[in-house]
């Protein structure tokens, strides 16, 4: 063989083994390196039923695509400042990504801003003024409200009030859902009732006199949590006043058993938890994402236990 | 159209063929079969490996889902044990309108109350007859419309497992609710010696089903799940997901399957599916396993095997290229030297002969074809050579006759005229010449006796032209004895007389010289005759040409002078010097050589 050949066989040959050690070396990394990606869940509120069943969402999600998760909880509901201090003690912790239940703060945009700079950020629940490119998986809250509005104009009492109770402060979900409702009671005289927070023990009593000073009217409340205070005011006083409201426990499923409540609207707050950790992980991983809408019901007390309902109110957990 | 496709096909193939080298074919053949034989083996071995491979998981998932129907089994026949416990010891010994039954259903709740969220025993109409732990119906219970209690009372005989649901039934100062699969069976109330129809719920805990589910390890991407016998999900890992319509399964197709391992593909992926029955219920315990994890392995292993795969065939380009390297050249070097011996280069030495044994041999085979034509060719020579002597000395014979006419009628006229002493000296000379020319026989005689043979020419010549010429003889003693051919000097002599002296009116004079120089020897036959031009000259001796000046035609000469070539070699020959009017010089150009040793040789007779 040429001297020509003999030279070739060897940077072959060569090559051959840079391949090979190539192979070897990357099987190896494979193998060591693939450290679990940290995403951190910041929510506004960790002792509701429906957050519990997000978390179940978000747990199975991590499990699926092999992400470890932390969850961290505001001491006060509505904190715009504690939120953004949490935002930026998670990324600057090592954070991969955040997922954050937004509160209604303009606060909130520039921080969030200069977070998405450096991890993805997904929004649950509600989402942030003034960010588009903040990527949401929330309801559709404007429909939900219009849609309860539906369920309750099929009482057909036109010119019944309808009493909005309201906390002090509104998580932007809790405004959209306020905006569908009015829309979908349009005609109808509606008023907004502000009330101090639940966890003040106060609002017992304002709703018990709002069922008094009222009692024909049509009574709304925003969260889970007013909900159950004023199914409770409701029962105490016996009236026969009609209560609606959104969200989902099993307090209410028991109310709106007992028809204290007429109808809840509730979002499937599983799905919500799960997309949340996948949009995540799509975002870290870079693939195309855009808004996810969460599927939402209106259920009263003659449909809880139809299949689709049962499987949204009562979580398979 | 297809065979002349074919043709097409093989004419190409041929014709390309013809257009490579043997080293080339060979080495391409060489990969070719290494390679496909190697990429059939691999390609059989690996397919092998991924059957053996699903075969080993279908296996598995077999076993596996064998285990979970025990399990299941023996879970559902400790609840149907509660249900029958319930009838057969409590309801059936019991007369309800004075017995409470309540007590002895708690007991049992207790006893299973991790596996049974509730039992109850409910009348026709639906009215709650004994339940535990809980027993008042919330008022939006439509029990006679419940799925379980429609089972029931369609299907007395039987047992009903439902699918998993949300227990509705009874009011709960804790507002717990609980998601269930219910067992139901029809059963017989006694109450006041009648017998009426009823119906027994055991309200099981779902989480006892998941329990026994979730505790199957199947791998990564493997799953098992439960459906009833329409395809409703029992138990579904992702059972939250699935309701949420986040995945989709296949379990309406599943359910229909019989006990069995199946290869089917759903939603674009291609997955092994074990179904097993689970005995009294209808249910289906379903293992899925995607046939890509079966071969995700093995994907990792395909690189290697790929990369191997390429070492091989490199190392065996190579160890092809050489050796067919190997085989050709010598083939090729063979081939030189037959293009060699083609262009008359017959020298056997330079035939290759190397490489393999068979090679080697055509080598060698060449080799003694080229020697054996090498004798022939010299055989052929010689044999013309020999002839051209013969031709030659015959023709040299040819001019004795003609001479002997004219010397044996000019020694009758000398007779005739009583001139006896001439006469006598004539035919002593005669005989003298004939006794030189035949010389036994021989070609090669010494110069002494040539010059005799000349001498003895010379005096009958000069008795015949009446003393016209002179002549003198002239030897250097040391020449004597040298070799020459004999009649080489007598037709230059007789030349010298006929064409050199004939014509001219002076006295003639002859002189032969013969001398040696270095190691040359020489004889010279000089005359003083009418002398060549030296276009004349160079005319004499070339082949082909005939002479148009004088009488002669230049035979003569030219015959010597082949004759000496032919058995000296070229070097040797004769040299003519000659002016017009000056007289002519015929140099004989020859080897010195004793005539002892040409003697042993000896020169062929005649």
């Amino acid at each position: 063989m040429s001297r020509k050949k003999v030279v070739l066989f060897f940077v072959v040959l060569g090559i051959f083994c840079a391949f090979y050690l190539l192979l070897n070396h990357s099987v190896h990394l494979t193998q060591s390196t693939a450290s679990p990606r940290q995403v951190s869940v910041i929510c506004r509120s960790a002792d509701t039923e429906e957050w519990s069943t997000m978390k179940q969402g978000i747990d199975r999600a991590a499990k699926d695509f092999g992400v470890d998760v932390s969850f961290i909880t505001l001491t006060s509901r509505n904190s715009a400042k504690e939120q953004i201090s949490l935002l930026s003690r998670e990324i600057d912790g090592g954070a991969d990504a955040v997922i954050l239940a937004p509160v209604n703060s303009t606060a909130l945009t520039q921080p969030v801003y200069s977070a998405q700079e450096k991890v993805p950020v997904i929004a649950m629940q509600s989402s942030t003024q003034g960010l588009q490119s903040l990527q949401t998986v929330a309801c559709d809250n404007v429909r939900m409200g219009s849609a309860l509005a539906k369920e309750m104009c099929r009482e057909e009492l036109p010119n019944t009030p309808a009493v909005i109770l309201c906390g002090s402060t509104m998580s932007s979900n809790e405004e959209d859902f306020l905006k569908g409702l009015k829309q979908g009671l349009k005609g109808r005289p509606v008023q907004c009732s502000t009330l101090t927070d639940v966890d003040s023990g106060e609002t017992f009593a304002q709703v018990k006199q709002m069922f008094q000073r009222q009692p024909g009217a049509f009574f709304v409340a925003l969260n889970a949590e007013m909900l159950e205070t004023a199914a409770q005011a409701k029962q105490a006083l016996g009236v026969q006043a009609h209560l609606y409201g959104a969200g989902r426990s099993n307090q209410i499923v028991s109310l709106l058993e007992q028809k204290i409540v007429s109808a809840t609207a509730v979002s499937n707050d599983y799905n919500m938890g799960y997309l949340s950790l996948k949009a995540a992980v799509d975002q870290m991983e870079k693939k195309k994402s855009s808004n996810i809408e969460i599927n939402s019901l209106i259920i009263n007390s003659n449909d809880i236990y139809q299949p689709q309902n049962e499987r949204i109110l009562f979580p398979f957990v | 159209m297809i065979k002349e496709k074919f043709s097409r096909i093989r004419e190409w193939v041929r014709h390309y063929f013809r257009r490579w080298s043997f080293q080339f074919i060979l080495s391409l053949s060489f990969t070719i079969a290494a390679v496909t034989g190697m990429a059939a083996v691999g390609l059989t071995l690996s397919m092998q490996h991924i059957s053996a491979a699903e075969k080993q998981v279908a296996s598995n998932n077999q076993l596996i889902v064998d285990q979970m129907g025990i399990n299941l089994n023996s879970y559902l026949r400790n609840m149907m044990h509660v249900s029958d416990s319930i009838y057969y010891s409590i309801i059936k010994n019991a007369d309800l309108q004075k017995d409470n039954i309540g007590d002895q259903m708690s007991l049992l709740y207790e006893t299973n109350r991790d596996q049974i969220i509730s039992v109850g025993v409910f009348a026709e109409d639906g009215k709650v007859i004994a339940a535990e732990p809980l027993n008042e119906l919330k008022s939006t219970a439509d029990v006679v419309h419940q799925e379980w209690f429609l089972n029931a009372e369609n299907q007395i005989e039987n047992l009903h497992f439902s699918t998993p649901h949300v227990e509705n039934l009874y009011k709960d100062p804790d507002n717990q609710y609980h998601w269930v699969v219910s067992l139901s069976r029809d059963v017989e109330l006694t109450s006041g010696g009648a017998t009426k129809h009823g119906v027994l719920l055991v309200d099981m805990n779902f989480s006892g089903v998941e329990q026994i589910c979730s505790k199957v390890d199947l791998g990564k991407s493997s799953y098992t799940y439960i459906t009833d016998s329409r395809g409703e999900i029992i138990y579904h890992p992702r059972q939250e997901l699935l309701y949420s319509n986040l995945i989709k399964e296949n379990n309406r197709q599943e359910a229909t399957y019989q006990d069995g391992t199946y290869t089917e593909t759903f939603q674009n992926e291609k997955r092994l599916v074990t179904v097993k029955a689970v005995g009294y219920t209808g249910w289906k315990i379903i293992a899925v396993t995607p046939l890509a994890s079966v071969r995700a392995g093995f994907a990792q292993f395909s690189q290697f095997a790929l990369l191997l795969a390429a070492f091989i065939t490199f190392l065996l380009v190579f160890v092809n290229m050489f050796i067919s390297s190997r085989m050709a050249t010598p083939i090729k070097r063979l081939e030189n030297s037959v293009k060699n011996i083609e262009n008359g280069e017959l020298d056997e030495s330079k035939i290759a002969v190397s490489g393999s044994y068979e090679v080697q041999h055509l080598g060698k085979t060449i080799r003694s074809m080229v020697q054996e034509m090498k004798k022939l060719m010299a055989d052929i020579v010689q044999e013309q050579e020999a002839k051209r002597k013969s031709e030659l000395e015959a023709l040299q014979a040819q001019i004795n006759p003609h001479f002997l006419y004219n010397t044996l009628d000019a020694i009758v006229w000398m007779i005739e005229n009583d001139n006896r002493k001439d006469a006598v000296t004539m035919v002593t000379s005669l005989a003298r010449l004939f006794r030189i020319s035949l010389s036994k026989g021989r070609t090669i005689i010494p110069v002494a006796d040539e010059l005799q043979h000349v001498r003895n020419y010379l005096t009958i010549e000069k008795m015949r032209f009446k003393n016209k010429f002179e002549f003198s003889i002239e030897a250097e003693p040391e020449t004597l004895n040298c070799s020459t051919i004999k009649l080489i000097v007598q037709p230059l002599v007789e030349n010298a007389i006929h064409h050199g002296l004939e014509s001219t009116d002076d006295d003639g004079k002859i002189r032969v010289h013969s001398y040696i120089s270095g190691t040359e020897l020489y004889i010279d036959v000089e005359d003083n005759g009418i002398g060549m031009p030296p276009e004349q000259v160079d005319a004499l001796l070339k082949a082909g040409t005939v002479t148009v000046h004088g009488k002669g035609s230049g035979i003569g000469l030219k015959n010597v002078q082949e004759r000496i070539q032919l058995y000296f070699g070229s070097a040797y020959g004769l040299q003519i010097l000659s002016e017009p009017d000056e007289g002519t010089t015929v140099r004989i150009h020859l080897p010195v050589k004793p005539y002892e040793s040409s003697a042993e040789k000896g020169g062929r007779p005649v």
